[in-house]
Formats: structure tokens, sequence, C-alpha cells
């Protein structure tokens, strides 16, 4: 499947294509092409190609599904069902915002466990209580946390508290899920444990920027899991007195980037950059273990968001060499 | 036209009076017409100063937008937007310009904080908060742009509404009264030679009637 994937040779002629329009006739000689295809007859170029993308990818994700079953199958889902995630945020979000159902609808991507159809059940519910409701008939592991987590909301309408139980359940149920000593629980473990410290070192220096907030306040956003990240560690990098001792404490403990400047978003790419680069690493390691799976899914991926920002690129004119500058060749 | 007018003193005296008031009127307009002008450059000014802000800041947001996209994905993104919507407000008061009534747009803070926007520090990308903070700019500028063009074309058209109506003082009702006061004095001096004329004719005709008489 790797020889799918489009070397950076064929990304940089992509890329020095002048147009949208000759972006996306040569997309169509790539193994995007039928995607885009069917995406075409129905969707404005830039669209139609995020449409394609994503369903390349989730055609991928699928494919990969069936070649599993048991553990391994069990430890993709894990990998997957983060999409599911993502999903179930847009839906809940729509709702509580008052979101119309279309618009909802046109924006989901299914890559995880759940399918098209199972998606727009949800999104076609009325409010969130109905989302939860429809949610718990679909056997999901999110619907016990949904469905805790559903009087909480209605009482205090606290979107932030319900998407937080979400992403918790979620880390808890990926370490259960991965606890084993085998060599691809290991893998799937130590992966889980990588994005929650990075995601806990984005949050840190985010809510950090949040002046109005308690320590108290800061510390609900911790999600607990990860590997170097405490919660002490949480609340020292959220203080901007704390924050250098707690890039010490980061630094002496491996963390892949070791400085932090005032541009969030160059030391997130940077973070995003090393994840990426640690995930399609493992190409290189069991090639009978789930380490492959990972690695394929970090490398197809990021080949959709370079993808995606060649093809914004072309829009808006963006020039060549800040796409380079942007765009993860691993 | 002139010769609709009754040639009477009275009317005479009522046209002079009303060209003595239009040429003020004239004059009065001049000087409204010269303070919106003055207003004007001084809002095209901060107009264009607005516009350029407007597009320095909208260039930058929509590209960081589409890098955010291309990153985080469409549906991120409008997971993001989801989150917390609201309504821009803003204050409108009247200000009054030679008797021109003109609206100042004053703008609230539109600028959000992360919490404020309602996104979720754990959940949202520092590229999704810096593209929404950008957006936010951008309705900054395109209310500051608002606010200005607004007043802009109030002035604008007052302007158009004045210049239209010293010319139709100057070129019209001032020509027209001029050409009425002439008419009524000539037709005025005109009676006033016949009566000469008549009473000369008379004088002589009793002169020469005392002369035969006698």
């Amino acid at each position: 499947m790797r020889s799918r994937l489009l070397d950076p040779g064929r990304m940089e002629e992509l890329l020095v294509l002048p147009t949208l329009e000759g972006f996306v006739q040569a997309l169509n000689n790539t193994p995007y092409g039928h995607d885009l295809q069917e995406a075409l007859a129905r969707f404005p170029a830039l669209q139609a190609v995020d449409v394609a993308l994503a369903r390349n990818f989730y055609h991928t994700t699928t494919k990969i599904l069936s070649f599993a079953d048991g553990t391994p199958r069990a430890l993709i889902e894990v990998v997957l069902i983060r999409w599911d995630l993502s999903n179930l945020r847009l839906i809940l979000r729509g709702k509580h915002g008052g979101t119309a159902q279309e618009d909802i609808a046109a924006n989901l991507i299914p890559a995880g466990s759940l399918n098209e159809a199972a998606l727009r059940e949800l999104a076609s519910q009325p409010d969130i209580p109905a989302v939860v409701g429809a949610f718990s008939g679909l056997e999901h592991p999110f619907a016990v946390p949904l469905s805790e987590g559903l009087r909480g909301y209605l009482e205090t309408k606290d979107l932030f508290a319900l998407e937080l139980r979400l992403e918790r359940f979620y880390a808890e149920h990926g370490l259960r899920v991965a606890r084993g000593g085998g060599h691809s629980q290991q893998v799937v473990r130590s992966l889980l444990q990588a994005e929650l410290d990075a995601t806990n070192v984005k949050t840190a220096f985010k809510v950090q920027r949040a002046a109005d907030l308690s320590p108290e306040a800061k510390a609900r956003f911790f999600i607990p899991g990860g590997r170097i990240v405490s919660e002490d560690l949480f609340l020292l990098l959220a203080d901007r007195e704390t924050a250098e001792q707690g890039m010490k404490g980061l630094r002496v403990q491996g963390f892949p980037v070791k400085s932090v400047s005032d541009d969030l978003t160059a030391f997130e790419r940077d973070l995003d950059l090393a994840m990426t680069r640690a995930q399609t690493g493992l190409y290189l390691g069991d090639p009978l273990g789930i380490d492959i799976v990972v690695a394929y899914l970090a490398l197809k991926y990021n080949e959709v968001k370079n993808l995606r920002l060649i093809a914004r690129s072309k829009q808006l004119g963006i020039s060549r060499d800040r796409v380079r500058r942007e765009m993860v060749v691993v | 036209m002139p010769e609709t007018v009754s040639p009477t003193r009275m009317n005479l005296l009522q046209r002079k009076q009303q060209a003595r008031i239009a040429g003020q009127g004239v004059d009065l307009l001049k000087r409204k017409r010269d303070a919106l002008v003055a207003d004007f450059f001084n809002i095209v000014r901060q107009s264009l100063a607005a516009r350029e802000r407007l597009t320095k800041a909208a260039g930058e947001a929509y590209i960081l937008l589409a890098l955010a996209k291309a990153w985080e994905g469409r549906e991120s993104l409008e997971a993001a937007a989801m989150a917390d919507r609201r309504e821009v407000l803003v204050d409108i008061e009247v200000r009054n310009v030679w008797g021109t009534k003109i609206p100042e747009v004053a703008m609230k803070e539109v600028r959000r904080t992360l919490m404020g926007r309602g996104h979720n520090p754990a959940t949202t990308s520092a590229r999704t908060v810096e593209s929404a903070a950008n957006f936010e700019e951008v309705v900054a500028a395109i209310l500051e742009v608002a606010a200005t063009e607004i007043r802009l074309r109030k002035i604008g058209e007052e302007i158009k509404k004045t210049t239209r109506r010293v010319n139709a003082l100057e070129q019209v009702v001032i020509p027209r009264l001029r050409g009425e006061i002439r008419f009524i004095t000539a037709v005025l001096e005109q009676r006033a030679r016949e009566d000469v004329f008549r009473l000369k004719r008379i004088k002589q005709k009793l002169e020469a009637r005392a002369r035969e008489s006698s």
C-alpha cells in the first residue's frame, strides 16, 4: 500500500502546477482519481478535492480494518476512533450552537468506526439528548461517557465538560485496550501516551494565555494518561511564571520539542512534525506488528494534509515557498 | 414666464425681497457645502486607511484560514466555528453637521478571548485560535470601513443635494426673480411714462381749451 503514496517528486510536480484546475487534473492521475471523479460531479473543485481526499482516507482505513481481527483489530480501532471523536465533537457543537443539520452533515468525515449512514443519523437528531439517545443504540465505546455526561450538560449547558469527558474516556479506553505486554500493545500505548503528552502541553500553553483562568479552571483541561506530563507539570506549564521550570521538566524527560517561543502556531507545527516523524519512523519497526499500520496511517494522513495545502495554495495564490515551509515532508 | 406676473408695485417689492433672501440662501448653502466638503475629505482619508487595514487583515486571515483548513481539516474548523455563535452589536449615534444628520457607528469590542469564543483549549489548535483571532480583526476592520463609508455616503449625498440647491437658486430661481423684477420695473416705468404723456396731453388740451375760450 505504501507504493500508492505519492513520492516527494510527485508532490513537488503538483506544487509547481500554476492553477487549481491543473492540480485537479493532475490529481486525477493518482490513486485519488476515482474518488475525485465522483466528488467533482457534486462539488466545486476545492471542495471536491477535500471530499475526495477524505473519502480516499476512509476507504484506506476501512481496507486496513478488513485485514485484521482479534487484538490487532481492536488496537487499530483505538487508533481510528479518534475520527469518531472528532465527528462526535462536530455534531455536539453543531447541536449546542443550533447549526443546521445539512451544515453538520457536510463536514463529517467517516474515517473511524462510524460509517456515513450512522453519522448522518446522528446529525439529523434535533438536539444533544436525542444525539446521545441515538448513539446509545450504536454499541460504540463513547455511548457510556456520553450518557454519563448528559445529565451534567442538561443542568449546566457546559459543553466543555461533555467534550472533556469524551477526551478523558478516549485516553482511558485506548490505554485499557493497549494495556498488555505484547509488542503491538506497547506501540499503541506509546503512541497514545505521546499524543496525550503533546495535547496536554499544547493545552497548557493555550490556557497560559488565558489570564482570567484560575489554576483550578486550568486543571480541568488536563487529560490524564500521558507518559511525561503529569497534572503538576501541566499546571507549571500553564502558568507564565513557572512555564520555564515546566519546560525544563519536559526537556529532562525527553519531550520532542525543547523550547517554546511566543508563536504558539509554530510551536504546535514543530510538535506535530516531531509526532508525525516519530509515527512514520515506525515503518522500520516490526513488519508483522501494528507498527506498519500506525506508520502507514500517519504517512497517508500527512499526504492528505499536504494535498489539501497545495489545493488551497492554488486557489488563494499562496507562494510556493510558503507552502513548502508549511508542508510536512517525512 | 415673467409675463404671467402681474406687474404691480407690491409684486415688485415681493420679488426684490425674495431675490435678497435667495442670495442669502445661496451664500448659506455654499458655506454649508464647504463645511461638508471639508468633513468629506477628512472622512475619505479615514476611509482609505480603514480599507487598507481591511485588505491587509483579510489577505492574511484568508491565508491563515486556508492553512488551518489544510492542516486541521474543514471539519475541525467548522466544529470550532459552531462552538459559540454571536451577534456583533454596534452603537449608532446621530451627529448634526449644518443641519445634516450623520450617523456615527461606534463598535463594541469584537475581539474575544479563547474561552470567550467557546473554544475548548484541549481540542482547538493554535492555528484555529490564530485564524479566529485574525477573522475578528477582519470583522473589526469591516465595521470600521462600514462606519466611515456610511458617513461618507451620507455626506456625499448631502453635498450633492446642497450643490443642486445652490445651482437651482443661482441658475433658476434668482435669474427668474431678476427677470420678473426687470419685467415689473419695465412695465411700471412704461406705465409711468404713459401717465406722464397722458397728463401732458391733458394739460396741453386744457391749455388749448383755455386759450380758445380767452
